[in-house]
């Protein structure tokens, strides 16, 4: 089943000075999908949209849409909203409208009332009179009323209040369920949750993990078996390529595993343990899994005993 | 593609009629309170060049300004403006279309309003085309350059700022004030001598400074011009192109 | 109608298989019956706030499963026949999975066969009392 890719990236990378902020980046966003970048602040999410959109220049690595190289042209129908507003500050929203309108054949005026309706955005007022999460709402006006086939969004729903933000991913599922492309990034687990097909975690700019969320869920499995005395170690299990992690502590033995968690708990139930469950991982988990893994075994077993 | 910075052109525009009608205030006040001057008065005294290179002076102000135009951009406003479909020379250039209207309205209004002072008092007789400082063709052409290569110099030395541009036009101007004295003090001599007179050749007011016009025998003063002419339009047109090289490399 | 439909999205359960059980249950419960038409996959998407893919996906295993049929222009609707049963099976389905997992917890706690069926004992009672003697279901 090959859907087409809107947007492929491959081996991004991208130094300042001595710090690696991207390592070898790749995903491939299906078009009509909207695919999450999740990670912590400093992971290299920023960076690498500014790379895939020739705002930086890449250290190695190549950024294809629909198949070619960008293009300016392309922003015809390719909208990005960056984290901090970039808005100016002096003109008023109504000047930001009016130079997206004519710089834009697809402007929808219909559809920008009804944004600046959703957002109680005034037209009449000066952006540096407005809040910083009014602000951020004028820019994803800015962004929707084009009616874009790709946005890309850097962190889109953070200045929001709780009632924006969910407006905010209602737009995004609204809009891919139309057919756009859309790539997002956040540290808002919950969001990407919800409104995303696939999800990509970056940490310390390298890509950690890479799926489709339903999958995810349904293949990452804690099991966990409680031991009368100091919890064994499991013969053959590390080397299981299903097993991502093992913690043990004490009489306590977890392991993280993806698919095959029936039989992983069949073989550490073969030790006899005291008790022996199966746990389901949310995004969350699975996210502070991940980066947990990459940032070693010590800390990670602390962490996880104490949630 | 150029619309906010057609508003900020306009209004900078709106400052500087606010400026000039300030300064008619002022002299008409002065000129007012010595009514005995009006009344009888000698006729061509005021040659027309002076009033010419007074509006290339406050144009040459607003050209400077608007120099600082890509600096105002990369203060937080690429994401936005480089993610626009026309690739960045393109946008550039639409930034300058606008900025060439608004040093061409600035060098009008403010002939205008000089010009204006004189026919409130019925004085423009004053005015004369000839006399010590004519009006030549190719004194007018360096008179429209002189904003266009300080535009040209002050994008060049910005474009790859991201803050405290506004020092730069400001920085500039003295600096080429500065530079001008030296070079016709003579305080140097030798290689520094040389030195100081190459360095002064990308500034603009050394192309207006008596010293140049100055330069050589009178019979080569319109060669000088000419040399002037030249010499600004190539700071302007050299300026441009180190602007948009460097803005194409930058980094948001 | 859209009050039907809950999820979780921040649960273990992908949110595609939360909704497919919810169908079901319905189903089997009668709360939706059949010809019923369910809301568009973007409607449903945008009244959750979930991915659009997640909701078509549920309903793909949902139309496989036979519970629902979709004709395109028109919407997807609850099946007249074998709808039923499928659900009932599956609403069996998830109550033996519930069960398993009780009885492993009650065993890892440490009760014995006994002790377990004691329990159960009196959770039957609870849910299904017996009124004069007789068994109310």
């Amino acid at each position: 089943m090959t859907e087409p890719i809107a947007i492929a990236v491959d081996g991004l990378s991208k130094r300042f000075g001595d710090v690696t902020a991207l390592d070898n980046f790749s995903i491939a966003v299906p078009k009509g999908s909207i695919f999450g970048v999740l990670g912590t602040n400093g992971a290299g999410k920023t960076t690498a949209f500014k790379c895939m959109l020739g705002l930086a220049r890449a250290d190695a690595g190549t950024t294809l849409f629909e198949g070619s190289p960008l293009t300016p042209a392309l922003f015809e129908r390719m909208t990005y909203v960056h984290e901090r507003p970039a808005l100016y500050s002096d003109p008023r929203v109504s000047d930001h409208l009016e130079w997206t309108r004519r710089t834009y054949a697809r402007y929808d005026a219909p559809r920008a009332a009804k944004l600046l309706d959703l957002f109680g955005l005034t037209p009449k007022k000066r952006v540096k009179t407005l809040s910083k999460g009014q602000q951020s709402a004028l820019a994803l006006t800015l962004a929707f009323v084009t009616r874009p086939d790709i946005l890309i969004l850097d962190e889109p729903a953070s200045g929001l209040d709780p009632v924006n933000q969910r407006n905010v991913l209602d737009l995004l599922i609204g809009e891919a369920a139309g057919g756009a492309t859309i790539v997002f990034s956040s540290h808002a687990i919950g969001q990407v949750e919800r409104a995303a097909d696939r999800v990509a975690i970056l940490h310390r700019g390298k890509k950690m993990l890479d799926g489709e969320v339903d999958l995810l869920k349904a293949d990452e499995k804690v099991v966990e078996a409680t031991f009368e005395n100091d919890a064994p170690s499991v013969n053959g299990l590390a080397r299981d390529p299903s097993v991502r992690r093992i913690v043990r502590a004490g009489r306590l033995l977890r392991a993280f595993v993806r698919g095959n968690s029936d039989e992983v708990a069949r073989h550490i139930a073969a030790l006899e343990p005291k008790s022996l469950r199966v746990l389901d991982q949310n995004l969350e988990d699975i996210f502070l899994n991940a980066v947990a893994a990459s940032d070693g075994e010590t800390a990670a077993a602390a962490a996880d005993l104490e949630s | 593609m150029y619309y906010m910075e057609f508003l900020l052109v306009r209004k900078i525009l709106y400052w500087l009629c606010g400026l000039l009608a300030v300064a008619i205030a002022i002299v008409s006040w002065a000129v007012a309170s010595n009514a005995h001057s009006i009344s009888s008065h000698p006729h061509g005294v005021v040659p027309f060049a002076a009033l010419l290179a007074g509006a290339t002076f406050v144009s040459a102000i607003i050209a400077m300004i608007f120099g600082c135009a890509l600096a105002r951009q990369n203060a937080g406003h690429l994401p936005l403006v480089w993610t626009r479909p026309v690739s960045r020379d393109r946008f550039a250039l639409s930034l300058t279309i606008v900025h060439l209207a608004g040093i061409a309205a600035a060098f009008v209004l403010t002939l205008a309003a000089t010009l204006g002072v004189f026919a409130m008092f019925g004085a423009l007789d004053l005015i004369t085309m000839a006399g010590e400082l004519p009006v030549t063709p190719e004194g007018v052409a360096r008179m429209l350059l002189f904003p266009l290569a300080w535009y040209g110099l002050v994008l060049a030395l910005t474009s790859s700022l991201r803050a405290g541009a506004g020092f730069i036009p400001f920085g500039a101007w003295i600096l080429g004030s500065l530079l001008v004295a030296l070079d016709a003090s003579h305080l140097f001599s030798g290689a520094s001598a040389v030195v100081i007179n190459v360095i002064d050749h990308v500034n603009p007011l050394y192309y207006f400074s008596m010293h140049f016009d100055q330069s050589g025998s009178n019979e080569s003063m319109v060669s000088n011009v000419g040399v002037a002419i030249v010499g600004l339009a190539a700071i302007a047109v050299a300026g441009y192109v180190a602007a948009l090289a460097q803005w194409r490399r930058l980094e948001a | 109608m859209s009050a039907i439909f809950t999820v979780d999205p921040h649960s273990g359960v992908p949110i595609y298989l939360q909704l497919i059980a919810v169908v079901k249950r319905s189903v089997a419960l009668g709360v939706l019956v059949p010809g019923e038409q369910l809301p568009t996959v973007k409607q449903l998407a945008t009244t959750l706030t979930v991915n659009a893919n997640t909701v078509a996906r549920s309903y793909r295993e949902l139309e496989r499963d036979g519970v629902i049929e979709t004709s395109p222009g028109r919407g997807s609707f609850v099946r007249g026949n074998g709808s039923q049963v499928a659900s009932t099976k599956a609403a069996t389905d998830s109550a033996a999975a519930a069960i398993d997992g009780a009885v492993r917890e009650a065993k890892s706690m440490g009760l014995d066969r006994a002790g377990v069926t004691q329990l159960v004992e009196q959770v039957l009672e609870r849910w299904y009392p017996a009124i004069d003697g007789r068994e109310a279901s």
